[in-house]
């Protein structure tokens, strides 16, 4: 097969359309840039598709003592010390008027009247979450697919980017393969942002889509950007056993609500319920859903899994009022419909990242250390510090999307031509990708991306050990040094090879990420989360405010990781009374509420 | 494997479409939680939902009767044998 290329110029390529690619592409247009998105899946696509509950906004519509305030300091309460408190500031600050030129745009969320419907979610002190039912993230795509088709704005879909160009130390392009038709494109630009999203699908099982792959971290790593914050995801529990059950959904809110409600029982492989070793009075009751992952991901990294690698998930004492409680009952409908006996064949559990609060160390206009590259969206770090707050995932893709497409716009327009790409680099691809097509016989890049993923769900799961660390070291190099160079793309036609070129593509992007999130995750000598998210060393169980109260960055150099401290970013001006108060205050179900307050994601 | 579109219009299924393969496919879960929701709320279901393969085609078709009240007519019926009809058994 050969393989066409096109030359392709435009001023802000964006890379990635889920929520903050597609509000980017928007919003660089109206800037009057000439925009290019480039994305893996069709176009809107990516994990905001799955966003279920919404985003929180601080109308005040369902509760007037609601305020921006407020907002910031359930913010940072909740990032447990490491969010960019400017950028946090910023992010509440727009949220709402971002929102309603949305709702000019035509955004289907749910109104009372003329206000939004807001409703009540863990942790937030307020009623403040904008959305539409179950399925927000569905109709936000939508919102932006149309608004994107009504402004002509170009895009390529199925298109997997592999790596950026350079012209000294700026970003000058970057080159990508239709996964579909094979056709390669070489594209010049004055600027890049990457919104390539997490790494869920990185993990064998899991909610994301299967787009999630996460090379978009290595590639801006490897052009030079500097990654903060990569120790730290929200991981919940989900299925691995039996491959019937592995649901593309949430699940954990099954698991927790079964527990408390119905019985069921967390066992290891010995049968015993190990959360009694760690909570004698209550087990695994009563504890938040972020605990809950913690103990679950610990027992399996300690060995306690079960043949499939997870613990095993008991309902066999779950009463019949329970099991059809229309809260619990998809569970058996599911089990039913997969032929699957829960009593005899227990589910295992295991843990997998539903969404990432590292990444790409931005400004609050959503500017790299790289020149010319800018980033937004769930590929980055430091707005949610530690943990990632409910209904904050989709309001910070929006609010740095469109910011740093401002600020992209603005920079492009100042460059009277394209920066340039070198006819060696350009060279270097052409050869990467026949090597690749040409090796008729070599290692399958589907088996390295097994392997990438069996590495990640093994010692780089929600808790990690220095041991587990340097095992997926030592795994991750044999991958590099004895599976990658012998990686081949070749295959029956070109579907089949543009296929696998996107897979190799994942491949050699997943072995650096890997390599990010341990390397940060070693870094950490201690354990840090909140209600959504953190990161966990087992040798290091507590919160050690006196020698962590920083974040960890990773940049490339001389081929290698190193590592640095920076500074956790405060509020320059200082904090308001009520910044203060929601900063302080441990957060509690308000009395009398605890039904609307008992959602989690 | 096809990929599914059910479309419903004011509680009715009302149409079953192959559609192209792809992998951002929300999925049946996400499909009745938006049947179920939107009902709940405002009485009237009209949207379109993806389905990554027949079972979950199948499952949609028993599952949604039970989210409305007794006695209406979902059409879901007239489309249990969508297989024959759209050439995909």
């Amino acid at each position: 097969m050969t393989i066409t290329t096109t030359s392709v110029s435009t001023d802000v390529l964006i890379v990635g359309s889920g929520s903050a690619g597609a509000m980017a592409a928007v919003k660089a247009q109206m800037a009057g840039a000439d925009v290019l998105v480039v994305t893996k899946g069709p176009y809107p696509s990516g994990n905001t598709t799955k966003a279920a509950a919404g985003y929180a906004a601080a109308f005040g519509h369902a509760d007037p003592r609601d305020s921006i305030e407020v907002h910031f300091g359930d913010v940072v309460r909740n990032g447990i010390g490491l969010c960019n408190e400017v950028m946090v500031k910023t992010w509440v600050d727009s949220i709402c008027a971002l929102t309603d030129e949305m709702r000019e745009w035509g955004i289907d969320l749910i109104f009372d009247g003329d206000k939004y419907l807001q409703r009540p979610w863990e942790g937030h002190t307020y009623p403040r979450m904008v959305h539409h039912h179950w399925t927000t993230g569905k109709y936000l795509m939508k919102c932006l697919g149309a608004k994107a088709e009504d402004m002509n704005l170009k895009a390529l879909s199925h298109t997997i980017i592999g790596g950026l160009f350079k012209d000294g130390e700026r970003v000058s392009g970057a080159w990508g393969v239709n996964y579909r038709t094979g056709e390669a494109y070489v594209i010049r630009a004055k600027a890049v942002i990457m919104t390539t999203g997490g790494y869920g699908s990185l993990y064998p099982v899991g909610d994301n889509v299967g787009a999630a792959t996460g090379e978009g971290y290595a590639i801006a790593f490897d052009a030079g950007a500097e990654m903060l914050g990569m120790e730290f995801g929200h991981y919940l529990p989900t299925p691995i056993y039996p491959e019937k059950m592995r649901i593309k959904s949430v699940f954990a809110g099954y698991t927790n609500g079964l527990v408390n409600e119905g019985g069921a029982k967390l066992r290891n492989n010995e049968g015993r319920e190990f959360f009694y070793d760690k909570f004698p009075e209550t087990g695994a009751k009563k504890l938040k859903m972020e605990e809950l992952t913690r103990y679950i991901g610990e027992e399996n990294l300690k060995g306690g899994g079960g043949p499939h690698g997870g613990v095993f998930f008991d309902v066999s004492d779950v009463p019949e009022e329970i099991r059809s409680d229309p809260r619990y009952a998809r569970v058996w409908q599911l089990a039913d419909r997969a032929g699957c006996d829960l009593q005899a064949d227990p589910i295992e559990l295991v843990c997998y990242p539903h969404d990432l609060v590292g990444g790409i160390k931005i400004t609050i206009d959503g500017e790299t250390n790289v020149p010319g590259l800018y980033a937004a969206g769930e590929a980055t770090g430091g707005s949610h510090g530690a943990s990632r707050f409910g209904g904050s995932a989709l309001s910070d893709c929006l609010v740095f999307g469109a910011r740093g497409a401002v600020k992209a716009a603005s920079e492009a327009a100042k460059l009277n031509t394209h920066p340039s790409i070198a006819k060696a680099d350009m060279a270097a691809v052409g050869d990467k990708l026949a090597g690749w097509i040409g090796r008729e016989e070599g290692i399958e890049p589907g088996e390295i991306l097994e392997r990438n993923s069996h590495v990640a769900n093994i010692h780089l799961n929600v808790v990690r050990s220095e041991d587990s660390i340097r095992r997926a070291f030592a795994e991750l190099d044999d991958i590099a040094a004895n599976a990658v160079p012998d990686m081949s793309a070749a295959g029956a036609d070109g579907k089949e090879v543009a296929g696998k070129i996107r897979q190799a593509i994942e491949a050699e992007g997943q072995i650096t990420l890997c390599r990010l999130l341990g390397a940060a995750s070693l870094e950490r000598t201690e354990s840090r989360g909140g209600y959504f998210g953190g990161a966990y060393r087992l040798e290091y169980p507590d919160r050690d405010d006196e020698n962590w109260l920083k974040n960890v960055v990773l940049r490339k150099q001389n081929g290698t990781i190193a590592v640095s401290h920076d500074a956790v970013v405060k509020l320059p001006e200082g904090y308001t009374p009520a910044m203060e108060k929601a900063m302080s205050t441990e957060w509690s179900t308000p009395e009398g509420e605890e039904e609307d307050y008992s959602v989690t994601e | 494997m096809a990929r599914y579109e059910v479309t419903m219009e004011n509680n009715v299924v009302t149409d079953i479409v192959v559609i192209e393969d792809d992998e951002e496919m929300l999925g049946i879960e996400w499909a009745l939680a938006e049947v179920r929701e939107t009902y709940n709320h405002s009485k009237v279901v009209t949207a379109s939902f993806t389905l990554a393969d027949e079972d979950e085609v199948d499952d949609f078709l028993d599952s949604i009767p039970d989210f409305f009240e007794a006695g209406h007519d979902t059409g879901v019926d007239g489309w249990r044998d969508f297989r024959a009809k759209l050439g995909t058994g």
